[in-house]
């Protein structure tokens, strides 16, 4: 019996190589517009799959701007008890948003707790790394351990 | 180009790789979530989160809207009480002209970031036509309930 290869699709899916990018903010009591921003790293689009996160006080409100665009995420502020799960219960997006690789993301966090709260919120995905360039970034290695 | 995407490897049956659909949650039955017939309009899509803010005494109503950007789909529902008696709340769909359900208990229609409640099938809004929500708060006690919606959904 003659089995034909299978051939490779003529676009390659991407590589999908879990990362987090995480961002720390140290809100002091009660104030507004604390600002904290993040870059996505050069070496590849990041598919932004949950958002999970912790903080000291549910007091506080979260916002979020694409600084490549200027394009506000939210209409106002939202809750961080609203934004983001925990690790075993993390926040899901349906349909995964990718942001470009060297985007920055600007985030302002508010506090209404009258008390330093200590946020952390992590942008959980993949880094997508293209199959049909594998020295990118990561020289190489990423792709061949595949 | 999505985790829904299963094959990674041609040639090779994928799996999901994160597993969005822990075991332990109700999101591991695909039951609780939009089909992927109705996730096709969602691709190439950009998250958006509409919260309303409330705050309200002892058994005031309030109203408010929110005018999203056209072309919106609703997908899920997420809100929080700052007391524990918490709210009713009726939301009005003006494009339509439709009543989105009968005043319900906030718990019975909004859930939290860690456990959102997702709607089967995403609402669509065509123009900018406000999506108007009525709110009863259900608390006696004289103290202010700080009240937060946020429809959350994707947009062009």
């Amino acid at each position: 019996m003659v089995t034909t290869p299978v051939k490779p699709p003529a676009v390659l899916p991407p590589l999908r190589i879990p990362f987090d990018y995480v961002i720390n903010a140290i809100v002091p009591a009660n104030s507004t517009g604390f600002a904290v921003s993040l870059q996505v790293q050069q070496d590849a689009d990041f598919e932004w799959v949950f958002t999970v996160g912790t903080r000291t006080s549910p007091l506080a409100d979260v916002d979020i701007k694409d600084g490549a665009t200027g394009r506000s995420l939210n209409s106002a502020p939202v809750n961080v008890d609203n934004f983001f799960g925990t690790a075993q219960l993390p926040f899901p997006l349906v349909e995964p948003y990718i942001i470009a690789r060297s985007t920055a993301i600007n985030f302002s966090f508010r506090d209404t707790s009258a008390a330093q709260n200590t946020i952390q919120l992590v942008l959980r995905g993949y880094k997508l790394f293209p199959q049909t360039n594998p020295a990118q970034g990561s020289s190489g290695l990423i792709s061949r351990a595949q | 180009m999505s985790i829904w995407d299963r094959d990674r490897v041609p040639g090779i049956p994928g799996r999901h790789a994160l597993g969005v659909w822990l075991s332990y949650r109700k999101l591991a039955s695909a039951g609780y979530l939009p089909g992927a017939l109705s996730r096709a309009p969602l691709k190439f899509k950009v998250p958006a989160w509409y919260p309303l803010n409330f705050a309200l005494t002892a058994r005031l109503n309030a109203e408010d809207r929110i005018a999203t950007a056209p072309g919106f789909w609703l997908v899920c529902l997420i809100g929080s009480s700052s007391l524990a008696p918490g709210f009713r709340m009726q939301m009005y769909d003006s494009e339509k002209n439709q009543r989105l359900g009968d005043p319900v208990n906030f718990a019975n229609e909004l859930g939290s970031a860690s456990r959102p409640f997702f709607l089967r099938k995403p609402h669509y809004f065509r123009t900018r036509s406000p999506l108007l929500v009525r709110v009863q708060n259900q608390d006696v006690s004289g103290a202010t309930n700080n009240i937060q919606i946020v429809v959350m959904g994707y947009g062009e």
